[in-house]
């Protein structure tokens, strides 16, 4: 009956109520015939009861009913059809909402009550689908929250007993265990952590109904790691007040646990490191002057170094350390509150000195200007720099005087080279001096003997005028017309064999003091001639006149020994200025080789004249470009050499000779020769086989170099005992 | 008669003739005036004048000749004859050599040239009163 169509259920009322008045009036109908005694006969038609009842009557009243009935019928039909229609369409309008399909729009008919209902039903389905949409959103958020959750949460109840009811599926993601696995398990899963112990506890007052804070448990995960879980339980209680069950939420926190284990360990690790640095390190403010203000933090070795405490540091900035000395000077060049590094000397508490260097870095912590500072004690650093600078300095020195050794060594080498050609000079002067000194005796002395001479000439000159017989100055005449005109080049021994020849011839003629005469012949230089006036000194007076003679003559004689003297000066002075003359500076010119040698030779003349003959054995040789004064020291030394070599005796014999694009001159002595075996030392500088102040060593060093720089060579041969010969080769161009 | 002799020795005639006419000139005709050129020709003129029993009182040599130098023609004369009075006439100090002539020589005096007559006829002087 229930599930039956309105329609239907008003047709089948209908179709009762008018059964129901058919069955009245049959009802009526067979009561009035049975209280009637009589049956007319119209009723009993046939003598039939029934036939009785439905009369004509009846049959009238049971269609007048049926057509009543019939129109009834039709009158629901026809009323209810359009609103069946509606109902028919809010009714799968009704379905579709059921089936969450809210985009629906019932057409309106009419104005009837049903067209107020549909329209009422669309804007309900339209409020319907606003609300359904809002929900499916909001849902899907919680959905997304509650997915979310579960990653991490376990939900969660217990009764009284401490039985888990429920435990949230998500156990699953989290520990590994499903529900029925976990709900067995759950006492056996706690790990040995000492942290179980205070959960435990936790769990038991929860139990008693006691509201815990949050805490934490560690359980084995199915894969048997250990889960640090964070609890948070809820004592749930019925309306009597009476605990029914405990609710949990279980959060898996071993990722958060282990970052902030992690954060821990790299706390300590910052703190072990910034304790532990053998290193300033501090962080101090910085003021609103931009000033470096109070420590903040400072670490172990800041206080153990400087001797304050870190309470004593809190009321100091790290300007305080700075030694007063140096403070000024140095906080102008660097702020502390730069970003840079620079040099401080600081005092700790007991007045050492530190030099330190520091690193510093500005930044913000809550809006506060801090730095943070890396001071690293360089006292030792210095001590060791301020070493190896003096060091330095020690060796820069050392390298100075070292330098200037060399120096010395280098001045005292061309001293030495000098020295060479001064020793070379010195000796030829020495022996220069006597050249000259010798004329200059004969010149003083003549000069003396000139004047006597005159005087004595002048004084007698009236009286041999006037005094004088004919016969007398005829001798006196004689005698000076012979008087030096014998060979000025005899010698001594000549001369005496002379003076006995004169005296005895003058003895032989019985003349007076025959040597007396003789000498004064000899002095006359009256030689060979002599006989032509001997026989003219008969007279007493002979000696007188002879003597006047003689004054009259060492004039001349004097003057000749005067002559002579000068010209020997003059040699010698002309062969030194030549020795000595200096070069146009670095120019070559062209020179006479020979003419150079013989200046040499000159000035050695003295001590050539000892015992060695010089025998000269010379091509004419054309002029080479040279420095003159360089190849006179050449000449100088070798020919030095060579009177050394053979000790001041002995034959030197220089030879030049002209090979049309050369020239070879060579010096050959037959003195001591040179040892084998210091052959190839003797062009070392230095090497000498002289005594201590003959010679430096360097002469022959000096030679080489000398004939090197012409682009000559030398070359020597020499035989122990037999002498040495060396031969110069210059080219000519 | 003659005192005796004085030797010259020298191997520039220049300063023999020289010096020979200036101790002529001071000394006159006493001595007898023997001049060599060198110690060789020296030594020969002791011999003969020994010889002729002249006396040599004094020895005037320059000290750089050819062959012997002075000093060693002196040390020679002094080993034979060691009274003659011995002097070295010198253009050349050689300090060695005079040191030598002192020690092995009894050298008496030395001159240098160029030499003045003053310093000559004092120590001819000198060492003529030093023989007698």
């Amino acid at each position: 009956m229930k599930n039956l169509q309105l329609r239907t259920k008003l047709i089948i009322g209908i179709t009762l109520v008018f059964a129901i008045i058919i069955i009245c009036l049959l009802i009526i109908r067979f009561y009035t015939i049975i209280n009637l005694d009589y049956i007319p006969e119209e009723y009993t038609d046939n003598g039939n009861i029934i036939n009785s009842l439905f009369n004509r009557q009846l049959v009238f009243n049971l269609i007048v009913v049926v057509c009543g009935y019939i129109s009834a019928i039709l009158i629901i039909t026809s009323a209810t059809n359009p609103l069946l229609r509606n109902l028919k369409k809010i009714s799968e309008a009704l379905n579709k909402v059921l089936n969450n399909e809210y985009d629906i729009k019932i057409p309106v008919d009419g104005n009837s009550e049903l067209s107020t209902l549909t329209i009422g039903f669309n804007s309900m389905c339209n409020k319907i689908k606003d609300a359904y949409e809002d929900l499916k959103e909001s849902r899907k958020k919680y959905e997304k929250l509650i997915d979310n959750l579960e990653e991490e949460y376990i939900f969660y109840s217990k009764s009284q007993s401490g039985k888990l009811l429920t435990v949230s599926s998500s156990v699953k993601n989290i520990l590994g265990y499903d529900v029925d696995e976990f709900m067995k398990l759950k006492d056996s899963l706690y790990t040995n952590n000492p942290v179980n112990e205070k959960a435990k506890e936790h769990e038991k007052k929860s139990l008693e109904g006691i509201q815990q804070p949050k805490f934490t448990v560690e359980l084995f995960s199915k894969k048997g790691k250990p889960h640090t879980i964070e609890i948070s339980e809820v004592p749930i209680y019925d309306e009597k007040n009476q605990l029914t069950s405990i609710e949990g939420i279980a959060q898996d926190i071993t990722k958060g646990k282990i970052a902030e284990d992690l954060i821990k360990e790299q706390e300590q690790k910052y703190k072990l490191l910034f304790n532990k640095a053998s290193d300033f390190v501090f962080l101090y403010e910085i003021d609103d002057n931009s000033k470096p203000g109070k420590f903040l933090e400072v670490n172990d070795y800041t206080t153990q170094k400087l001797g304050y405490s870190q309470e004593e540091l809190a009321k100091m900035s790290p300007e305080d350390l700075t030694a007063v000395e140096f403070s000024d000077e140095d906080s102008k060049k660097n702020q502390l509150t730069d970003d840079s590094k620079f040099e401080r000397i600081w005092e700790s508490k007991d007045g050492t000195l530190l030099n330190v260097e520091i690193s510093n870095h500005n930044f913000k912590i809550q809006d506060r200007n801090v730095a943070i500072a890396i001071a690293r004690d360089i006292t030792e650093r210095k001590r060791v720099e301020e070493e190896i600078r003096y060091v330095n300095e020690e060796l820069i020195n050392q390298k100075e005087n070292l330098e200037a050794l060399i120096d010395n060594l280098t001045q005292t080498q061309e001293q030495l080279v000098q020295s060479e050609k001064m020793a070379a000079l010195g000796q030829l002067i020495a022996g220069v001096a006597h050249e000259i000194n010798t004329p200059l005796g004969a010149i003083k002395a003549s000069i003396g003997n000139l004047n006597d001479s005159l005087d004595k000439a002048l004084n007698e000159l009236p009286s041999l005028v006037t005094e004088r017989s004919a016969e007398e100055l005829n001798l006196f005449i004689k005698i000076l017309e012979l008087a030096n005109r014998g060979s000025p080049n005899i010698s001594s021994r000549e001369k005496r064999k002379y003076r006995k020849e004169i005296a005895k011839v003058l003895s032989d003629n019985n003349v007076d003091s025959p040597n007396l005469i003789a000498d004064i012949f000899i002095y006359l230089h009256i030689f060979e001639k002599y006989n032509q006036i001997i026989d003219l000194f008969k007279s007493e007076k002979s000696l007188e006149i002879l003597n006047s003679a003689k004054n009259f003559a060492s004039i001349q004689k004097n003057t000749h020994t005067i002559l002579l003297a000068v010209e020997k000066v003059t040699k010698v002075v002309f062969a030194l200025k030549k020795y000595v003359h200096r070069d146009v500076v670095g120019e070559k010119v062209p020179t006479d080789i020979i003419d150079g040698i013989e200046t040499v030779l000159t000035l050695y003349h003295n001590q050539l004249k000892q015992g060695i003959e010089v025998i000269r054995n010379y091509d004419e040789l054309p002029e080479v470009n040279c420095y003159e004064d360089e190849m006179n020291q050449v000449w100088t030394n070798l020919i030095h050499n060579a009177i050394q070599a053979m000790d001041y005796k002995g034959i030197l014999s220089i030879s030049a000779k002209n090979n049309v694009d050369s020239i070879s001159i060579s010096f050959a002595d037959n003195g001591s020769g040179i040892e084998k075996d210091i052959q190839d030392k003797i062009f070392e500088p230095f090497f000498t086989t002289k005594k201590q102040g003959e010679g430096s060593g360097m002469g022959l060093d000096i030679v080489k170099k000398i004939i090197e720089k012409h682009d000559g060579k030398i070359i020597f041969k020499s035989e122990p005992g037999k002498g040495t010969e060396f031969t110069i080769n210059l080219p000519v161009k | 008669m003659v005192y005796g002799a004085i030797l010259c020795v020298d191997d520039e005639n220049i300063i023999l003739d020289s010096l020979q006419e200036q101790l002529e000139k001071y000394f006159g005709t006493d001595y007898l005036y023997e001049t060599a050129e060198n110690a060789e020709e020296g030594l020969e003129i002791i011999e003969e004048l020994l010889k002729d029993e002249i006396k040599i009182l004094i020895i005037v040599t320059d000290w750089l000749m050819p062959g012997i130098n002075g000093d060693e023609f002196l040390i020679k004369v002094h080993e034979k004859y060691p009274l003659i009075v011995k002097t070295i006439l010198t253009g050349q100090a050689n300090e060695e050599a005079i040191n030598k002539a002192k020690k092995y020589a009894d050298l008496f005096g030395v001159l240098y040239k160029p030499w003045s007559e003053a310093e000559l006829f004092n120590i001819i002087k000198s060492a003529l009163n030093k023989n007698e």
